[in-house]
C-alpha cells in the first residue's frame, strides 16, 4: 500500500513527507531539490489490515506532462505503482498562494486518478501565508469543485499520528479495500494492470484552475495579496539592485565560507578525538600488543579511517546549514539568476550555482545535486568541473604545507589560501570553457552544423522565485542533519574501505618490522612509490612524496597522516605533531642530500591538491551521475595529469627563477 | 485514451500539443517577442520596481523546442494571460516575469518564444 505525494516545485511538499513519516527528506524552497524518490512508512500505526502503508515523495512537477529528467522519476512512480495494482492514494499537494496554476495539475492528477480507479486527496499548504493577506480559501468549496476531498495542512504543525490528513487517507485505503475486494478477490495475486495515462489538455486545465480559484479564494481587502508580494518585491528592490545585488551575494558567499572555516575548526578536533580517543586507550591496555597485525589493522586501519570521515562532518553540516538557510529564505534562486549570465558563458547556467557551491564542501553531495539540471550538456560540465572546487578534504593538506611555507605568518599563509581557493574557481572557469567548447562542437559535428543557439536552447532557466520567508529554526537544523548523514552515508564505506587498503598497502609484506619507517619504506607502497620517483622527481619530490599522493586517493588529508608515518612523528599532541612534522620535514633530504621540501616543491604540491581528482568515492559517484564510465575515466586521467603537469611546470618555473 | 507506453512515449517526445484555437486578435499584430520587448524596455531606464509592466501573451511558439515551451505552457503562458514584468537580473538578463501568482526568471532564450503585447482584445472569445 502507498501514498503518493505528488505536487509542483515549493509547494510544501516534502515538509508533509517529513511530517507524514516523522523523518527523512528535506524540504526546500528552491527548485527540484528532490531528485530521488523518497519512501517512508506512514507514521504512527503504519501498518493498515497487516499490510506497511509507505509514502512516496516524487520530485516537483508542473504539469504531468514530463520536462525535465526528475518529472520523468515522478510520472514513472505513478504509473509503476499503479501497474503493480497495490492498493494505492494520491496526494496532490498545492501552495495555497498558487492555486491559479497549481490547481491544473490537481485536475491532472483527478484525471489520471479517476481513469485508473486511484483515489485522489488535495492538501493545501502555505494557508497560513494566505492567511497573512486576510484572505481564505474556502476548502469545502474547493472540495466540491474537484469532487476530491480537500485537507487544509497548517504549516508549522508537527508530526501527529491522528492528524486529519492522515484520517483523511486512512478512509480512502479503507474505501479502496472494498472496492478491490469486490473486483479482484478470485485472484490472490494482485495482477498487472495496464495504465491509462489520459490526454491532458493544459489550456483547459489551466483556465479551469483559474475558474476555481476565483471560486474559493475569498476575503482581503484589494491588494492584500499584492501587500504580501510587495514585501517580497521590495526586499528584492536591494537584493536584485544592478550594483547592490552583486555585492550582497558576495557578501553572503563570504560569510558563509568564513563560517566553515572559523566556526568548523574547534569542532573538528572534537570529532577527530571520537576515534583518535579510543584507539589511543586499546593502544594504552597492558593485553594489547601495540605491534601486532591486529592491533594495527584496528587502529591504523579502522579507526583512522573512521576518523577521517568523521572530521569533515562539522564543515559539511554547516555548509549544508548555511545552504539550507538560503534555501528556505527563498535567497538561493535569487542568487542563481545573479550568476547565470557569467555561468551560462562557461556552458553552465543558474542551476549549476547550488551544486558548485556544495563542492567546497564536498564533491560527492555536488555530483548528486546536478540532477535538477535538465540540459545533459550543462550537466556534463558542471559533473567535470566540480571536482575543481576546493572540497573541505585539501584543507588539512593546504594547511600543513602552507605552515611549512609560512610558519608564523598567519596572514600571509591566510591570504595565500585564499589565493588557493580563487585558483580553483579560475581552474574550474577555464575547465568548464574548454569542455564546452569541445562539446558543443561535438555535438555540432554530429548534427550537421547546429547552430550555437540550438546548443544553448536546451538548457534552461526557468526559475521559480519564492516569496522570501523567515526559516523555521528547528527545520533548518533537522534539514542540514539529514543531508550530513547521507554524506556520511555515501562517502563512509569508501574512504574507509580506501583507508584499510592503503593501511595494507604501507604495512605488507614487512609486517613484522619492528621500524615503522623501515616497514613503510619496503612496503607494497612504499615499492610503488620508489617504482614511480622518476615521475616525481620533476614535481620536486621523491618516493615519499609520491607515497603520500598514493595515499591521498583513500581522501586527500590522509596525505598529513602519511607524512607524519613517513617521518615517523608521533606525537600526541596535535599542534606538537604539526610543529615535530614540519620540522622533520624541514631536515628531509633526498638521495643527492638536497632538501626534500623547498618553497618550490611545496608549491608544486599546492597546485596539484588544487586540480588533482584524488578522491575515488568523488569517481564512483561520477560515473553514476554522468551514467558513462568513459566520462568519469577521462575526468580522472584528465585532471590528474593537468594537476600533475602544471605542479611540475610551477616546480621547475620557481627554480629556473631562483627559488629552491 | 491509449495504453500506456505507447502515450508516454509520445508525451515525452511531442510534450503536450495543444489545440490552439485560431487567434484572432486585433493585438496581434502589436504583438513583440519578450526578448525584445524586454531589450528595449532596458535601454529605455529599465522598470522600476515600484511600477512593474503589465503586459499580455498573445502567443507562444509551442513548435520550436517543445520541451521548454511546453514548460512555460504548464507555467501559465498561454495565449491571453496577463502577466507583470518585475525586472531585470543585476546583469540584464534573465527577466523577471509573474504569471499565475508565480515570479520566474526567463533566459533571452525563454523569453524569445513568447510574444507579447500591450493589450488583449480578442475579437472571438475563445471559451
Amino acid at each position: 500500500m502507498s501514498i503518493i505525494l505528488v505536487g509542483s516545485p515549493n509547494s510544501g511538499k516534502t515538509t508533509l513527507f517529513n511530517r507524514l513519516t516523522g523523518m527523512s527528506a528535506k524540504t526546500v524552497n528552491y527548485p527540484g531539490s528532490t531528485v530521488d524518490l523518497h519512501r517512508g512508512k506512514l507514521i504512527g500505526d503504519s501498518s493498515h489490515h497487516g499490510s506497511v502503508v509507505s509514502v512516496i515523495d516524487t520530485p516537483g512537477v508542473y504539469s504531468l506532462v514530463p520536462r525535465s529528467p526528475d518529472e520523468v522519476v515522478t510520472l514513472r512512480a505513478l504509473t509503476e505503482s499503479a501497474e503493480q495494482a497495490a492498493k494505492q492514494v494520491i496526494v496532490a499537494v498545492l501552495d495555497a498562494t498558487q492555486l491559479s496554476r497549481q490547481l491544473a495539475l490537481a485536475n491532472q492528477l483527478k484525471r489520471f486518478g479517476d481513469a485508473n480507479g486511484i483515489p485522489v486527496l488535495v492538501a493545501i499548504t502555505m494557508l497560513d501565508i494566505v492567511k497573512s493577506a486576510n484572505e481564505s480559501v474556502d476548502l469545502q468549496a474547493l472540495s466540491k469543485e474537484l469532487s476530491v476531498k480537500v485537507i487544509g495542512v497548517p504549516w508549522n504543525e508537527a508530526a501527529h499520528p491522528e492528524s486529519a490528513l492522515v484520517a483523511a487517507i486512512r478512509l480512502e485505503l479503507d474505501a479502496t479495500e472494498s472496492v478491490g475486494l469486490s473486483v479482484g478477490e478470485s485472484n490472490t495475486k494482485p495482477q498487472e494492470k495496464s495504465v491509462i495515462v489520459p490526454e491532458f489538455n493544459i489550456i483547459a486545465d489551466l483556465r479551469e484552475a483559474k475558474r476555481i480559484k476565483d471560486l474559493v479564494v475569498t476575503g482581503g481587502s484589494i491588494g492584500s495579496r499584492s501587500h504580501l508580494r510587495m514585501r517580497t518585491r521590495k526586499i528584492d528592490r536591494w537584493a536584485l539592485h544592478t550594483y547592490l545585488g552583486p555585492i550582497l551575494f558576495f557578501v553572503v558567499m563570504a560569510s558563509i565560507f568564513s563560517l566553515v572555516f572559523w566556526v568548523a575548526a574547534p569542532f573538528m578536533e572534537y570529532f577527530e578525538l571520537l576515534f583518535k580517543l579510543p584507539s589511543d586507550w586499546i593502544l594504552a591496555q597492558s593485553w594489547v600488543d601495540p605491534d601486532s597485525v591486529m592491533t594495527r589493522l584496528l587502529t591504523d586501519g579502522i579507526l583512522a579511517g573512521l576518523g577521517a570521515v568523521a572530521v569533515f562532518v562539522p564543515q559539511i553540516f554547516i555548509l549544508f546549514l548555511g545552504l539550507v538557510i538560503l534555501e528556505d529564505s527563498g535567497y538561493l534562486a535569487r542568487a542563481a539568476t545573479i550568476v547565470d549570465q557569467p555561468l551560462k558563458k562557461i556552458g553552465l547556467g543558474g542551476r549549476s550555482f547550488v551544486p558548485l557551491l556544495s563542492g567546497f564542501a564536498c564533491a560527492v553531495p555536488a555530483m548528486l545535486a546536478t540532477r535538477t539540471i535538465n540540459s545533459r550538456f550543462e550537466r556534463l560540465v558542471a559533473l567535470f568541473v566540480i571536482p575543481l572546487m576546493s572540497c573541505s578534504a585539501r584543507l588539512p593538506v593546504y594547511a600543513l604545507l602552507l605552515a611549512f611555507l609560512f610558519s608564523g605568518n598567519a596572514l600571509t599563509a591566510g591570504l595565500v589560501l585564499a589565493g588557493l581557493y580563487f585558483f580553483s574557481v579560475v581552474m574550474g572557469v577555464i575547465a568548464a570553457a574548454v569542455l564546452s567548447m569541445i562539446l558543443r562542437r561535438k555535438a555540432n559535428g554530429k548534427v550537421g552544423g547546429k547552430s550555437e543557439d540550438d546548443m544553448n536552447e536546451k538548457s534552461f532557466l526557468l526559475l521559480e522565485l519564492p516569496l522570501y520567508r523567515l526559516p523555521k529554526f528547528r527545520m533548518v537544523f533537522h534539514q542540514a542533519w539529514l543531508r550530513t548523514g547521507s554524506y556520511v552515508k555515501r562517502t563512509g564505506p569508501m574512504i574507509l574501505l580506501l583507508s584499510i587498503l592503503i593501511w595494507a598497502g604501507t604495512t605488507f609484506p614487512h609486517h613484522q618490522t619492528q621500524d615503522p619507517v623501515d616497514r613503510l619504506e619496503n612496503s607494497y607502497a612504499g615499492q610503488l612509490g620508489k617504482y614511480m620517483t622518476p615521475v616525481f622527481e620533476p614535481m620536486g619530490g621523491d618516493w615519499r612524496t609520491g607515497l603520500g599522493l598514493i595515499s591521498a586517493f583513500a581522501a586527500r588529508e590522509v596525505f598529513v597522516s602519511t607524512m607524519a608515518v613517513i617521518f615517523h612523528v608521533t606525537d600526541e599532541d596535535e599542534s606538537q605533531m604539526q610543529e615535530g612534522l614540519l620540522s622533520e620535514m624541514r631536515n628531509a633530504k633526498n638521495q643527492d642530500g638536497q632538501a626534500l621540501f623547498t618553497p618550490s616543491s611545496i608549491a608544486g604540491l599546492l597546485v596539484f591538491f588544487v586540480i588533482a581528482l584524488q578522491c575515488l568515492s568523488t569517481f564512483a559517484v561520477a560515473i553514476k551521475e554522468s551514467g558513462s564510465l568513459g566520462f568519469a575515466l577521462r575526468q580522472l586521467v584528465v585532471l590528474n595529469i593537468a594537476a600533475y603537469v602544471l605542479a611540475v611546470a610551477v616546480v621547475q618555473g620557481l627554480r629556473a627563477f631562483g627559488v629552491s | 485514451m491509449h495504453r500506456f507506453q505507447g502515450r508516454l512515449l509520445d508525451v515525452m517526445i511531442n510534450g503536450n500539443a495543444p489545440d490552439q484555437a485560431p487567434l484572432k486578435t486585433k493585438s496581434l499584430a502589436a504583438a513583440v517577442r519578450l526578448d525584445e520587448w524586454s531589450a528595449r524596455a532596458r535601454v529605455s531606464g529599465g522598470i522600476h520596481p515600484d511600477e512593474p509592466r503589465s503586459l499580455f501573451v498573445v502567443s507562444v511558439d509551442f513548435s520550436s523546442d517543445p520541451q521548454m515551451t511546453g514548460r512555460l505552457g504548464d507555467l501559465g503562458f498561454q495565449p491571453g494571460e496577463p502577466i507583470l514584468i518585475l525586472g531585470f537580473a543585476p546583469l540584464g538578463e534573465p527577466v523577471f516575469v509573474e504569471v499565475r501568482e508565480t515570479v520566474l526568471a526567463l533566459r533571452v532564450e525563454e523569453a524569445r518564444h513568447i510574444f507579447v503585447s500591450d493589450e488583449w482584445a480578442p475579437l472571438k472569445d475563445s471559451r
